[in-house]
């Protein structure tokens, strides 16, 4: 194992809360308001049901080789070639979403709060203190995360109340208004981003110390993390009506302009930007590590942090390269992203559980 | 010119004139050394040997001269002195000092001279006694002037080893408490003792730093300053990774938390490890107050450690970047207070935080009159001027004082140095990326505290990684009856602090 940093199931589960919060909390609403209108909110629940099945094919899988990450036992149960094909393929999408999400961030930053500054300065800052959390391994990140949460929670929590004020309850009307359908198309998107991509902790799998409680605390960073999601989904449509959200390009970050009490709290969305970045520099921090940790697995490498600086000039240039707007990542999140990233997600992983099975491979610790 | 060494291993020979001729040169132009001859009974030469202001001298006459002298005259009426066993026989029967030991070598004579013993030689034997009648001046035992507080004891450590020790020991009147006495500092040979509660403190981490103390071979340790420096995990960190306190109550309610102190003579403050960061939010005094009034204090200083580091930079952030955040009438009276600066914000701010940084290590320095007169001088007279003036704008100067103000609010120094230090490079980030700037920079000192250890114990526990039942001593002070349990990272092995059924309840009504 390259990083001997051990965290605990707990840790974990707050790791992947945070990681479904992420990006997911700024970009969710608009498509889900654009597909399902006002049962936006219904495609997170069932985009959250998808979210446990990935949950359970990987914690499935990872329980059967508890001390080797998905890169290492791809290529026990797929052979030497093919297995290293498939675990380069999981290098590959931490760090393709890694980009992305960054990509994501820097607009955001550049378009609602730093309109002067370059987006580079933006996204390559916020890597260089990516990079740093990385080098203190997985226990630092845990460490980070258990220290934040708690906090930035309650002032979700808090800026949800103080938006009650402004919650218009027809906007939700009707319900399942054009039928199912709509939902349906709604929660394959929301399933790839964020739930989907859950994946990228089978990575992460041999660095927790108490292993077989993993899953449980997984399903409960899935179910809470698609709660926050879907409030945050539902109060965006409760404040701005469906066809507004749809509109908007981070509108959960627009709600936030609506509080105005007392005269002195107003225009607070540059507060609620902290937050968001705040989760959304975990996001890029797990698939930064993922990415990191599973090359230098790839190669065999005996230390991860040596290939730290490197993928992070990458991450940063590809970037660049593959983010170039708003509307293109809109367009390319929605249609393009879920049927790219369902190998990864589901199929692959499935297809080694079973072959894994028939095979019957793994189970016994290592050195038995 | 080269100090010679005495040869090694080099024994007393007996013989008193070669002895003493070895002893003189080693100790020539030292004119503190005393070299007292005298005689035992009739024929015996003898000789005292001592650091003149080191020792007790009403001592050396009761216990040692009188005894001496008259032993002698005893034996020189009966049958002349015997020389065989003539130490043990002084050390047992003649000398009324409380500890006398012996000693056959020069080297050992050497450095019973130099710690302040009183070394006896006798022409004809070949053992020397070193008789303890240390004394010298020493301060009395004081308030602390670095940790005042309203309520608890007023004793302070001073800067004598065995003053402090006793200090302790008065405290923890158990054979639990070790004390572990070393030497470290190849000229200081300055005495340093480790000391911990057995049975509670971690052994590995005992162990450790008994380890981490036999790795130092230095010239002398003059202050905790050195030790701490020389053992600590993260010598690159800005943060303070050991504690250090001239309270005794304080070092044993840290023994009592399991963890250990480490005294050294010749200074007041002593270390506590390992530490937490929240640890060093803490006051003595918080577990003398009433439990409320404690929490609420803490809660404050936990607002202000934000403020201390935050407040410049937010201000330069809302200012430069985010105007639309402040409420309109607000912005109006900054703009119009502002008009007449000709710097940017983060300019201003840099002046006058720099200034303030000046004003303060100015006061320090100085003698406290004039020091006085410094503070007085540069906070109001200089401050005035420079808002009427039109180069800084009133709320800077608001700012700043606040800051100023919470900064000392940290209870532990090198902790609120470290602070007031972290809050520059915040303000550049303020000046350069705004809000965004600051977030990226908190996060950034998270992430560097997290990765910190201080002897194996995660600097930011219980919160991260969180031990729930540690949190009763963090943000909040519970009561004492219920703080049953030690706090889990540096008492795993004795957890157990009391009753756990210790909660007061009136009695029942009737009967």
């Amino acid at each position: 194992m390259l990083d001997r940093g051990k965290i605990n199931a707990r840790q974990a589960g707050f790791l992947m809360f945070t990681f479904l919060l992420g990006s997911a909390s700024v970009i969710v609403p608009s498509s889900a308001a654009s597909f399902a209108k006002q049962d936006g909110w219904l495609t997170i629940i069932f985009a959250a049901l998808i979210g446990i099945a990935v949950v359970l094919i990987f914690t499935n899988l990872g329980l059967l080789f508890p001390e080797q990450s998905i890169i290492q036992y791809s290529e026990i149960i797929l052979g030497k070639w093919i297995g290293k094909i498939v675990g380069f393929l999981y290098v590959l999408y931490p760090f393709y979403s890694g980009a992305l999400v960054i990509g994501i961030f820097r607009d955001y930053v550049t378009v609602t709060a730093l309109p002067g500054t370059p987006a580079i300065i933006v996204s390559g800052s916020m890597l260089a203190v990516v990079a740093y959390a990385i080098r203190g391994g997985i226990e630092t990140l845990g460490r980070v995360n258990e220290l934040i949460l708690p906090f930035r929670q309650l002032i979700v929590l808090l800026i949800i109340v103080l938006l009650i004020t402004d919650f218009k309850w027809n906007h939700l009307l009707p319900i399942l208004g054009d039928g199912i359908v709509p939902v349906m198309k709604g929660s394959i998107s929301a399933a790839s981003i964020p739930f989907g991509e859950t994946i990228v902790f089978a990575m992460l799998l041999p660095n927790i110390s108490n292993i077989r409680k993993v899953r449980r605390s997984y399903i409960f960073a899935v179910l809470l993390g698609g709660l926050m999601l879907t409030m945050s989904v539902l109060s965006a449509i409760l404040v701005l009506g469906p066809s507004v959200v749809a509109r908007l390009n981070y509108p959960a970050h627009e709600i936030i302009k609506y509080i105005e009490k007392m005269g002195f709290l107003t225009d607070m969305d540059t507060l609620g930007m902290t937050l968001w970045i705040s989760s959304g520099f975990m996001k890029i921090a797990i698939f930064y590590y993922c990415a990191a940790v599973g090359l230098a697995q790839w190669c065999r490498l005996s230390d991860y942090r040596s290939v730290v600086i490197p993928i992070g000039v990458l991450i940063f240039i590809f970037s660049i390269a593959a983010y170039g707007n708003l509307i293109e990542d809109a367009v390319f999140l929605g249609t393009i992203w879920p049927f790219f990233s369902f190998p990864f997600v589901i199929l692959l992983p499935l297809l080694m559980l079973i072959i894994a099975k028939i095979r019957r491979l793994g189970g016994k610790r290592a050195g038995e | 010119m080269e100090y010679r060494t005495p040869p090694n291993n080099e024994l007393v020979s007996g013989e008193i004139a070669l002895d003493l001729g070895m002893l003189r040169t080693t100790f020539e132009r030292s004119s503190d050394v005393v070299f007292r001859e005298f005689q035992l009974g009739d024929t015996q030469a003898a000789v005292m040997i001592f650091l003149d202001g080191m020792v007790d001298p009403l001592i050396v006459d009761s216990d040692i001269m009188q005894p001496l002298l008259k032993y002698g005259e005893q034996m020189q009426q009966k049958s002349g002195v015997s020389l065989t066993g003539l130490e043990s026989l002084l050390k047992n029967q003649v000398i009324t000092a409380s500890q006398v030991n012996t000693g056959g070598q020069i080297q050992d004579v050497i450095d019973h001279i130099l710690v302040g013993d009183t070394v006896l030689l006798i022409d004809g034997v070949n053992k020397a006694l070193f008789i303890s009648a240390r004394g010298w001046g020493k301060r009395a035992v004081e308030e602390p002037a670095t940790e005042a507080v309203i309520r608890g004891p007023r004793e302070g450590f001073t800067e004598d080893l065995l003053t402090n020790i006793t200090l302790i020991r008065r405290r923890l009147r158990t054979p639990q408490l070790k004390i572990e006495g070393m030497q470290l500092g190849r000229l200081s040979k300055t005495d340093v003792a480790i000391t911990y509660l057995e049975g509670i403190a971690d052994e590995a981490v005992i162990e450790e730093v008994r380890k981490r103390m036999n790795r130092i071979d230095i010239d002398a340790i003059l202050e905790s300053g050195y030790v701490e420096e020389l053992i600590e995990d993260s010598p690159f960190s800005i943060f303070p990774q050991i504690n250090y306190t001239e309270r005794p109550d304080r070092i044993v309610g840290n023994l009592l938390e399991g963890k250990v102190g480490i005294l050294i003579d010749n200074t007041p403050f002593a270390l506590i490890l390992p530490v937490t960061f929240f640890e060093m939010m803490q006051a003595s005094e918080d577990y003398y107050q009433r439990y409320i009034v404690s929490t609420l204090i803490r809660l404050l200083r936990y607002m202000f450690l934000v403020i201390a580091l935050l407040l410049p930079s937010l201000y330069i952030a809302l200012l430069t970047f985010h105007q639309e955040m402040l409420p309109t009438s607000l912005l109006l009276s900054a703009a119009a207070s502002r008009e007449a600066v000709p710097f940017p914000a983060i300019v201003e701010a840099l002046l006058m935080e720099i200034s303030f940084e000046a004003l303060r290590e100015a006061g320090v320095r100085l003698p406290r009159p004039v020091g006085q007169a410094v503070s007085i001088v540069g906070a109001l007279v200089i401050g005035e001027a420079a808002v009427s003036a039109g180069i800084v704008s009133a709320p800077m100067v608001i700012i700043v004082s606040i800051t100023g103000i919470a900064s000392f609010i940290v209870p532990s120094y090198s902790q609120a140095i470290t602070i007031r230090l972290l809050r520059f490079p915040m303000m550049i980030m303020a000046g350069t990326l705004g809000l965004y700037g600051v977030l990226l920079g908190v996060l950034f000192i998270l992430i560097h505290m997290s990765r910190l250890r201080s002897f194996g114990v995660p600097y930011l526990s219980p919160l991260a990684p969180l031990h729930a039942s540690d949190l009763k001593d963090v943000l909040i002070r519970v009561p004492w009856w219920g703080m049953v349990r030690r706090s889990t990272e540096t008492a795993k092995n004795n957890p157990r602090r009391m009753k756990g059924t210790l909660r007061p309840r009136p009695p029942k009504r009737g009967g």
